[in-house]
């Protein structure tokens, strides 16, 4: 064979130095992707009204820099709560969107693919209409279960025996639970047009109201999504390989789909709970980090948690300042800064091909 | 070794298996032929135990039915009809997806599933190209690294299933010779289903001959590849040759109308 005389013969066989090469590989770009997250971070602190020294930012963790009592509160009540708010949202929306995109073996895949959107969209809308957006929690508790009810009936929908269990069933399944909630929701809203303003922040997506206290309620759903679908990431290369070849591997397809579904929904349903309907980021960023490293969703699905925050964190940036002291709804920030930011990906990535 | 008995598979409402059994003794090569539709795919499935079936059927003197997914997938690996072709996974990755059964829901590959993959590399003479991305390999390398995947699972069975459909003759006989080595120096016991009934003579040590989901002729291929079994099956009258080598060589006759 043409070039047979490459193989190796030593001790070490021919994997073991592609094998160093794929670990030096991910290393890289965790590193990489640790430092974009970090600068973000900085970046998401420093932007404001009230000027704050980069150096009091950095050195704020390490007990460093002299920061005023003034500047001190700004950083740790106002904006440090947003930045990880917008970092938490940011992760799990794109580990939820890579963890379906595997899962589904659809790169149009998103979050929101199986009916958590629009299941929150009308918990938050019937919430709102009701007067009960005043009372604590009421909004994000009603979103929440909004969007595992809407993923919930898709799964029991798609996943009869007469539907076949198939991904596509369970997809074709979601389409229909989506349209259907998503027409009752815009009943619901047409009803009560005095709250469409209401309604429409929830639906374009909003982190302005965050604070600790919604860093706290997204938090464990989002850390324990991250810990499940990070363990299974092997598990999700060998669902991305279909049904029947996952099945001959000795893959539970149906039960280990179901664990990863039942995962990104609870991350998903969280983030959703605390800013509203954020579009495209779950879509666009797994596809920008599996372009940009050519890497299969064993590395892409950690790499997208953090470019996902950082991602989420620096739009958020834009949207409130562009316009500032006034604030652009995020979910408009993600598709304006994202659509073009994909695009030019795509053109790079169909280049280098 | 395959042993198949009374087998039944029912794809949606239809019965397309009817009480099918079959022996496949240890490292032997038995090759499934049949008219399109005849329950070719459906009865390898089944063996594999990838499609829900009623029967028996025992996998090296275990039954199917008591293995588990990990433990099945350890005994008999497939070779798909159509593999799907992952984007972004290296030769080097893709083998090393065969060593799934082997490891547990949240493991990962140790110093040994790579040291294996490697020497299924050098096997499958994709050693060259274990840091190559799967989607820039040729067909016929395609083939190849998913042959190896199914070696990297260390089944003593291998279900190929119409394993070279699109591949040309070269490649074709490329990937049926690695499979026909490994079948004489590992011992494996292989089960095909063919399409090209001179290809199947040419590796077989059986044949099986289904039609209508039940065996029609079964037995070495010089007794199964007979142009009455033929034509009768096909619907259209065959030439069954000899080649300068001895070799079975099987085509359709000129002139003769069809019959349906």
């Amino acid at each position: 064979m043409k070039h047979a005389t490459h193989v190796g013969h030593g001790v070490v066989g021919p994997g073991r130095p592609s094998a160093a090469r794929a670990r030096r590989r991910a290393v890289r770009w965790t590193a990489i992707a640790i430092a974009v997250l970090l600068a973000s971070i900085v970046v998401g602190l420093f932007a404001g009204a009230v000027r704050i020294p980069v150096g009091g930012i950095v050195g704020l963790p390490f007990g460093l820099g002299s920061l005023t009592e003034q500047q001190r509160a700004i950083l740790t009540e106002l904006r440090l709560p947003r930045v990880v708010l917008a970092g938490l949202v940011g992760a799990a929306l794109s580990v939820s969107g890579c963890a379906y995109q595997a899962a589904f073996r659809n790169p149009l895949a998103d979050p929101y693919l199986l009916g958590a959107a629009a299941g929150a969209g009308l918990g938050a809308t019937v919430v709102i209409v009701l007067g009960g957006a005043q009372i604590p929690l009421a909004l994000p508790a009603a979103a929440f279960a909004g969007a595992l009810g809407g993923v919930g009936f898709a799964y029991l929908l798609g996943s009869t025996r007469a539907a076949g269990r198939t991904s596509t069933s369970l997809l074709l399944a979601g389409v229909a639970v989506a349209s259907f909630l998503t027409a009752v929701q815009t009943y619901v809203q047409q009803r009560n047009t005095d709250d469409l303003r209401a309604v429409y922040a929830f639906i374009l997506g909003r982190l302005g109201t965050g604070g600790w206290h919604e860093v706290w309620i997204a938090l464990p759903w989002v850390a324990i999504a991250c810990g499940v679908l990070l363990a299974l990431r092997r598990t999700l290369e060998v669902l991305s390989l279909g049904d029947l070849e996952a099945a001959s591997l000795g893959a539970h397809v149906g039960r280990d789909r179901a664990i990863v579904v039942i995962a990104a929904s609870l991350a998903t349903a969280a983030a959703v709970a605390v800013a509203g309907l954020i579009g495209f980021v779950g879509l666009i960023v797994p596809h920008a980090v599996r372009m940009a490293t050519g890497a299969g969703y064993r590395l892409t699905l950690g790499l997208s948690i953090l470019f996902g925050a950082a991602f989420l964190i620096l739009c958020d940036v834009l949207a409130r300042t562009v316009v500032a002291p006034g604030e652009l709804p995020i979910g408009v920030i993600t598709a304006l800064v994202g659509a073009p930011f994909f695009a030019l990906v795509l053109r790079r990535s169909g280049a280098a091909r | 070794m395959i042993e198949v008995r009374n087998l039944r598979v029912r794809r949606g409402k239809r019965e397309v298996v009817h009480d099918l059994s079959l022996t496949v003794p240890g490292g032997s090569w038995l090759s499934v032929v049949g008219p399109n539709g005849a329950g070719k795919s459906s009865l390898l499935l089944a063996i594999a135990g990838l499609v829900p079936s009623s029967g028996s059927v025992e996998l090296d003197g275990t039954a199917l039915r008591s293995l588990s997914a990990k433990a099945r997938a350890r005994t008999i690996a497939l070779v798909p009809q159509e593999p799907l072709l992952p984007e972004a996974l290296t030769v080097a990755e893709y083998v090393l997806l065969g060593r799934t059964p082997h490891l547990s829901m949240f493991g990962t590959e140790a110093g040994r599933d790579h040291d294996l993959a490697a020497d299924v590399l050098a096997t499958v003479d994709l050693a060259w190209g274990a840091d190559r991305l799967v989607s820039t390999l040729s067909g016929g390398e395609f083939h190849r690294a998913v042959v190896g995947r199914a070696l990297a699972q260390e089944a003593t069975i291998l279900v190929l299933d119409e394993p070279t459909t699109g591949l040309d003759l070269g490649h074709q006989l490329q990937v049926l010779d690695l499979v026909d080595s490994l079948r004489r120096t590992k011992g494996l016991t292989v089960i095909s289903a063919m399409h090209d009934l001179t290809v199947a003579a040419r590796y077989s040590t059986r044949i099986a001959l289904v039609a209508d989901g039940q065996i029609a002729v079964e037995g070495a291929p010089r007794d199964v590849l007979r142009p009455d079994a033929l034509e009768r099956h096909y619907g259209v009258p065959v030439h069954v040759l000899e080649g300068p080598g001895g070799e079975l060589i099987v085509v359709a006759a000129s002139g003769t109308p069809l019959r349906r």
